[in-house]
């Protein structure tokens, strides 16, 4: 599926955010926006999962525009793993995954075995099936965030949209995910996601997007648009982007920003 | 995958038992009901004369214990049933879809505004039924002026508009209920609202009773059929949106249910407090939060508990004690007490 946004102009009913923004998201790619605290993202990603109006422009998947789209039709298409994730209730792994089945649930059913089903194989292509019973507000960040991917992969979607996934994880649980970012990508989901770390798009990203003051100032492979020059544009500090061989012996970049 | 299959059975069958220990436990509390009080019925002839009531035949015992059966005990039993069933119902789901611990079936003003209702009944001196049926209309027409108001306020976050607007005018009917005791004849009309706001089943016949019934199941049944997509609606309304779900429409759904239901049970108990935000904590604490099993847990155990109260309150003193003061002398500590236990209050 080929998500293509047009012109689009998003943000707030009082406050727009960005303007003019046109981007095709090819499938089976991994685009991940990487941008300043404010600068969009979150509310970009919120507009293309309709959650926000499109203020001007428009969003379209496959050529159709998906202004007029029922919720569930969104849902079948777009999954959305969020930032934040305020957990209230105490529901199991299990449950929530099963949430992910919703827009294929009858207004009055409930999960049936096939749902059942379909969220054990989520946890287990996360590796997380052994969390199935525990509490969600017990578990901690990573587990939480690897929960959210299985439950929008249970959602069956095309096109996953994840905002920063890694935020607030410690460096292990930000390798687990940014892995399972890897292995969802591979099995031909379209991954739209946002970082703080310009590394992670080197290590997932197949292209990236720079997002400021809600507009595109870059896109493209991660080697070519993460630069010095475009991160000093971008976050407004010296950052050098530097090349290694890996162990594996092909070619990797990093960045390593300059302390005084 | 049988494996995976057989343990989450497993521990749903674990949780299920608990609801039917909880109606076990109901019908135990059902039948002591029907035995104490000013006039003591033993088991034997409890039975005796239920069964001969069911084979419609007649039995030797004095006819006295039929009258107190069936006529005084019956009504109330299941007044309180009923009207604990309703409030615990209404709590659950105001609790699930607000996402806080303090909602509950007062909290959209509908306790104000069905009060205002039987106290102004009371004052024009109408007839009991016309009392309860004042309360209801006024409860129910004050949820719906909360939500003309939360509608006509943009630009905030609506669940906390509607919270707050609920409050205004819940407030807004307590003063009209003060002015009204000020202007109340102090000798005749004072003392019924104060009994009336202070909540008791004494006066509930079974007509008043068959009526309350219905419009209580007809609330409940919404809550049943959409048990599962409660769930997602307690998650917020940006993550339930984004899996998916009609919000705003299933929002008003919900509301809609639990205010009849609330409106309906007010409307014949007076005002019971604590219930609906006690009961539906301890139900989560046994059953999860998971609504297809939440909604009848509270049900059961908010029938109980107001059971086991009223028994409490016809029999402790030689006069009867209001159900709400009741409620609220072991609600507060309760409350307390579950605050302190868990670390974040309702986990």
């Amino acid at each position: 599926m080929t998500l293509a946004v047009q012109q689009l102009a998003f943000g707030y009913p009082d406050h727009r955010v960005g303007d003019d923004l046109c981007l095709t998201i090819n499938p089976g790619e991994v685009l991940c926006f990487l941008g300043p605290n404010g600068c969009g993202k979150t509310t970009l990603f919120k507009t293309m999962l309709r959650l926000l109006t499109a203020q001007d422009g428009n969003i379209t998947i496959d050529g159709e525009d998906i202004s007029r789209w029922p919720q569930q039709r969104i849902a079948q298409t777009l999954s959305y793993v969020p930032q934040q994730h305020d957990a209230y209730f105490p529901f199991t792994v299990m449950e929530v995954v099963l949430m992910g089945r919703n827009a294929y649930i009858g207004l009055f059913a409930s999960p049936s075995h096939r749902d059942h089903d379909i969220a054990w194989q989520a946890l287990e292509n996360l590796k997380i099936e052994h969390l199935s019973d525990a509490v969600y507000t017990h578990i901690s960040g990573g587990e939480r965030q690897l929960t959210l991917i299985a439950r929008a992969l249970a959602q069956q979607t095309k096109l996953v949209i994840m905002d920063e996934p890694t935020a607030n994880l410690d460096f292990g649980n930000q390798v687990l995910v940014l892995n399972a970012i890897q292995r969802l990508a591979r099995s031909g989901i379209t991954i739209i996601m946002s970082s703080h770390d310009p590394d992670h798009a080197f290590h997932v990203a197949s292209r990236v997007a720079l997002l400021k003051d809600g507009r595109l100032t870059g896109l493209g492979k991660p080697e070519e648009v993460i630069t010095q020059e475009s991160l000093r544009e971008l976050y407004g500090v010296e950052v050098g982007v530097v090349e290694f061989d890996t162990d594996a012996g092909h070619a990797a970049k990093l960045c390593v920003p300059q302390i005084d | 995958m049988t494996n995976h299959t057989h343990t989450v059975h497993r521990k749903q069958n674990a949780l299920n038992s608990r609801i039917g220990i909880s109606l076990a436990l109901l019908v135990v509390l059902v039948v002591v009901s029907f035995m104490v009080g000013k006039f003591d019925v033993s088991l034997r002839d409890l039975i005796t004369v239920l069964w001969a009531r069911v084979r419609g035949a007649s039995h030797d015992l004095p006819p006295v214990i039929d009258t107190v059966i069936f006529q005084i005990r019956m009504p109330r039993v299941a007044a309180a049933l009923v009207v604990g069933a309703a409030l615990s119902a209404a709590g659950a789901t105001y609790q699930s879809l607000f996402r806080n611990p303090l909602a509950s079936p007062d909290i959209l003003g509908v306790s104000a505004g069905a009060g205002l209702g039987a106290v102004l009944g009371i004052a024009l001196a109408l007839p009991v039924g016309a009392i309860q049926m004042m309360s209801f209309v006024f409860g129910l027409a004050t949820v719906f002026a909360v939500y003309l108001i939360s509608r006509a306020v943009r630009g905030h976050d609506p669940i906390l508009v509607l919270v707050l607007a609920g409050v205004v005018i819940g407030a807004l009917a307590g003063s009209c209920i003060s002015l009204l005791k000020y202007l109340a004849d102090p000798y005749d009309e004072l003392p019924a609202i104060t009994f009336w706001l202070l909540g008791s089943l004494n006066a509930v016949s079974r007509e008043e009773m068959l009526v309350t019934l219905i419009v209580v199941v007809v609330g409940i049944i919404p809550l049943v059929l959409l048990r599962w997509r409660m769930n997602i609606m307690s998650l917020g309304d940006e993550e339930a949106r984004a899996l998916g779900v009609h919000t705003g429409r299933m929002q008003m759904l919900f509301i809609g249910a639990a205010t009849l239901i609330t409106a309906a049970a007010v409307s014949i108990s007076g005002v019971i407090g604590w219930v609906g935000l006690m009961i539906p904590h301890i139900a989560r604490l046994l059953v999860g939060p998971d609504f297809s099993r939440l909604l009848p847990m509270s049900m059961l155990l908010g029938a109980a508990y107001l059971l086991c109260i009223d028994d409490i309150a016809r029999t402790f003193a030689e006069i009867e004690i209001p159900l709400g003061i009741l409620t609220a002398l072991l609600g507060a500590p309760f409350f307390l007490w579950l605050l302190a236990r868990s670390k974040r209050g309702w986990r």
